[in-house]
């Protein structure tokens, strides 16, 4: 029966059977883990084909696959789900508000023109349903840095606006009082890209904002029409790079447990 | 497709899956480093292959719900969505761990950090494994060489092997097993697998 669910032809309860039987076994889990390792390494492939076979199983197949239109939250999602973008808490509980405008030419503090907007809005959420409601900014561009206070028991939510004809990739980063660098969006090691004509587009991972508890980050606000990488985000947040021609930034303060602005 | 994917199309979904399955199951292997009081420290390093196949599941679960499908914008690389997913799952396991073996992972201290670093011991072990398995397949027979090859290496089903020898599934999966046992006997004479047992319910830290 094991070697048919190496093999991924087991499907439901049948297939919940052996995995239970495995795992509760010492001897067999050391045979199964063998087994998959050796798949694996000689398929050269972070999965076997077997592995694969009953992953996409578990997922379609089974007599008790998940109806996707109707999937339950799972249980061991509890941790995380009220900070992934979209859960009912994190949407409910947005505390504070405040927009951040780029201008969308090269030298960046311009004002910006009517119809052409690049920029983010900056949200902090709570992890609850209560709303905590601490300070909404709007700036229309210009030298001016908005300022967010938060509670470091909030994340901050970034969401994307891009209005122009082209699309532009991303970062939020931000500075701490010490020089060092907080990345706040995307949770990723590249920039995403912002599709043209998109307003409010909600990055998907909410930054944590408990390692910047009390201080106050000073928020880059980076858009490119090419890709970022974190060495290049960093080099741009470095004085002699601040006015590299293809980047355009906007910033904010964010004040995490500090006096509110 | 990605019109499907949004409205939770089987079809789309399976294509889904079955494109980005191997790239989600890689970003979990490579794990994420977050830093912990000052110092680095890799989550989802070494798990358990029922571990990962576990991870590498809900992954898709999360991202098929119905609210995350609506939350994908189409924009972004659909496979650094996924891996952000992956990522934060190993994160929320690495907490759940650490309070169950009431370590100091405090999640105040925690930080973001990329994580595309290879592990060097990972790349040592499959280097050992890689070889293991070369010696193993050049002391079978050469039915043996031909089934391990199509078994192990191409990962071809016991179906589609008996079809292509021209032999039962029967007597294919017997030889498979048998082939499966000598292999196993053969890494723990070899000591691969007191190294491996070590892995076996090992924590994320």
């Amino acid at each position: 029966m094991l070697h048919r669910h190496l093999d991924g032809q087991l499907r439901g309860a049948m297939r919940r059977w052996v995995v239970g039987r495995v795992q509760s076994d010492a001897t067999w889990s050391t045979y199964y883990e063998a087994q998959r390792r050796a798949e694996r390494t000689a398929q050269e492939t972070a999965l076997s084909s077997g592995q694969a076979e009953s992953i996409l199983a578990g997922l379609f197949d089974d007599d008790d696959a998940p109806s996707f239109a109707t999937l339950p939250k799972s249980s061991s999602s509890a941790g995380i789900g009220k900070w992934m973008l979209g859960g009912a808490g994190a949407m409910a509980g947005v505390a504070a508000v405040v927009a951040v405008w780029v201008a969308p030419a090269d030298d960046g503090w311009q004002a910006r023109s009517a119809g052409d907007t690049l920029g983010v809005r900056l949200e902090c959420v709570t992890t609850s349903t209560t709303v905590r409601a601490k300070a909404s900014v709007n700036v229309g561009g210009g030298a001016t840095a908005p300022s967010l206070a938060c509670a470091s028991t909030d994340a901050l939510l970034v969401r994307a606006t891009n209005t122009s004809d082209v699309a532009h990739h991303l970062f939020v980063v931000g500075v701490r009082p010490s020089g060092d660098a907080v990345w706040l969006a995307p949770f990723l090691d590249t920039s995403v890209g912002i599709a043209p004509n998109a307003v409010a587009v909600p990055m998907t991972a909410l930054a944590r904002l408990s390692a910047v508890q009390g201080e106050e980050v000073d928020v880059h606000v980076l858009f490119s029409t090419t890709s970022l990488s974190p060495k290049k985000v960093r080099a741009l947040l470095a004085p002699a790079e601040a006015d590299a021609p293809d980047v355009k930034r906007g910033r904010a303060k964010l004040n995490v447990d500090g006096v509110a602005p | 497709m990605l019109d499907g994917f949004r409205r939770g199309d089987r079809d789309a979904l399976q294509t889904v899956a079955k494109s980005y399955i191997q790239d989600v199951a890689r970003t979990i292997r490579t794990g994420v480093v977050v830093v912990v009081d000052g110092q680095r420290v890799r989550l989802g390093q070494n798990l358990p292959e029922f571990e990962v196949e576990g991870l590498v599941q809900e992954t898709f679960l999360r991202a098929f719900q119905p609210d995350a499908r609506d939350r994908y914008d189409g924009v972004r690389p659909f496979g650094a969505w996924l891996a952000t997913i992956a990522r934060n799952l190993l994160i929320d396991r690495g907490r759940k761990e650490s309070v169950r073996r009431k370590q100091t992972f405090a999640t105040d201290d925690v930080e973001w950090a990329p994580s595309d670093e290879e592990s060097a011991q990972d790349t040592v072990e499959a280097r050992e494994l890689h070889r293991l398995l070369q010696e193993f397949r050049s002391s079978l027979d050469e039915d043996g060489q031909t089934l391990f090859r199509i078994r192990y290496e191409e990962g071809i089903s016991i179906r589609d092997a008996a079809r292509r020898l021209n032999a039962s599934e029967v007597s294919i999966r017997r030889r498979d097993g048998r082939m499966r046992h000598a292999l196993f006997l053969f890494l723990k004479q070899n000591g691969y697998l007191e190294h491996a047992t070590v892995h076996i319910g090992q924590s994320l830290l």
